[in-house]
């Protein structure tokens, strides 16, 4: 089961508070503004500063 | 660790480091005073079916799947990730498609502004590290003309009383961080733009055994607590009402169910 569109379409980033992107593979949301990219693990976004991925 | 995020108390801490000392003290199973619980806040939030909903700190998902059952979508937000998959496997389960979990830290939520109708939280401002901070947050996602539902225990007006009494929560809950008075509670609420329109007390009475037990107190920290509420006992210098019963000490855990509307 993927993420809902409603889910998409209310999430932000933590940092900043702005529009995320579903990557790709639908596994995990891209904040450009903070280059940061947060996990989805089955289904639930893992929205944890701490646990974002860095991204160029 | 967010430079940020600030207790009251000077204290730096976060609700992620609270909860990650004892995870396992909210993924306890559903009981016949949570489903009731539950009910009742259901009933005295007006949730309308087009609603979109937020719980707040929703560990297990038990409030999230009920609501969800009587609005266009729920979403349960915590900051551990186990008990939101277990929330997840429940809703797929019972073929609930309308509700959502995200893991996000309280004081940092993960969601736009004024995306909600209405938010609901159960006994978890007193696990804060920074209520005002939550409630902020809170305020924020809830658009205007809004509901919200809190519940949560309170403590004595009398500000010794209540640190006598936090002291002892602590003790026996290692995840407690403060219980507020209700006249903070209503301070707050004022300070954010909240209004009032019902406010419903409910006593219940426990005894110091179930008390220790419900929170998980290590052996060391009940002798401590024991001996404690032993001192406490005859002027209720904690504001418990501690009462003798035979062998048992009795006491009364106060709480309030704020139901508010964002301005």
């Amino acid at each position: 089961m993927a993420l809902s569109q409603d889910l998409l379409d209310i999430l932000a980033c933590p940092k900043c508070k702005g529009a995320l992107r579903l990557t790709e593979r639908e596994d995990g949301l891209t904040c450009e503004a903070c280059k940061l990219r947060y996990p989805i693990r089955d289904d639930i976004p893992i929205m944890l500063i701490d646990e974002a991925e860095s991204i160029s | 660790m967010s430079d940020s995020i600030v207790a009251d108390t000077g204290r730096q801490t976060t609700a992620l480091q609270q909860y990650r000392r004892r995870p396992a003290a909210y993924s306890m199973p559903t009981n016949s005073f949570d489903q009731k619980l539950i009910a009742f806040m259901i009933s005295i939030s007006g949730v309308a079916k087009t609603d979109r909903v937020l719980e707040l700190a929703c560990g297990n998902g038990n409030a999230t799947l009920a609501f969800a059952q009587r609005c266009t979508r729920a979403i349960g937000i915590d900051v551990i990730e186990e008990p939101l998959r277990r929330a997840r496997a429940t809703a797929v389960a019972r073929n609930i498609t309308n509700a959502d979990f995200i893991v996000s830290e309280v004081e940092r939520l993960s969601l736009a502004d004024g995306v909600f109708n209405g938010a609901v939280c159960r006994f978890s401002f007193h696990h804060f590290a920074n209520p005002t901070r939550v409630l902020a947050e809170l305020v924020r996602v809830v658009a205007s003309g809004g509901w919200m539902v809190i519940t949560d225990m309170v403590t004595s007006e009398d500000p010794i009383k209540a640190e006598l009494h936090n002291q002892m929560e602590r003790l026996c809950d290692p995840t407690h961080f403060r219980t507020l008075p209700a006249s903070e509670f209503e301070r707050m609420f004022n300070e954010h733009g909240l209004r009032i329109s019902m406010r419903v007390a409910r006593d219940a009475r426990l005894t110091l055994d179930d008390w220790i037990r419900f929170g998980g107190a290590t052996l060391e920290n009940a002798v401590k607590l024991r001996s404690m509420v032993a001192e406490a006992l005859e002027q209720d210098r904690a504001g418990l009402n501690f009462t003798r019963d035979g062998d048992q000490i009795r006491l009364v855990h106060k709480s309030v169910s704020f139901v508010l509307e964002k301005e």
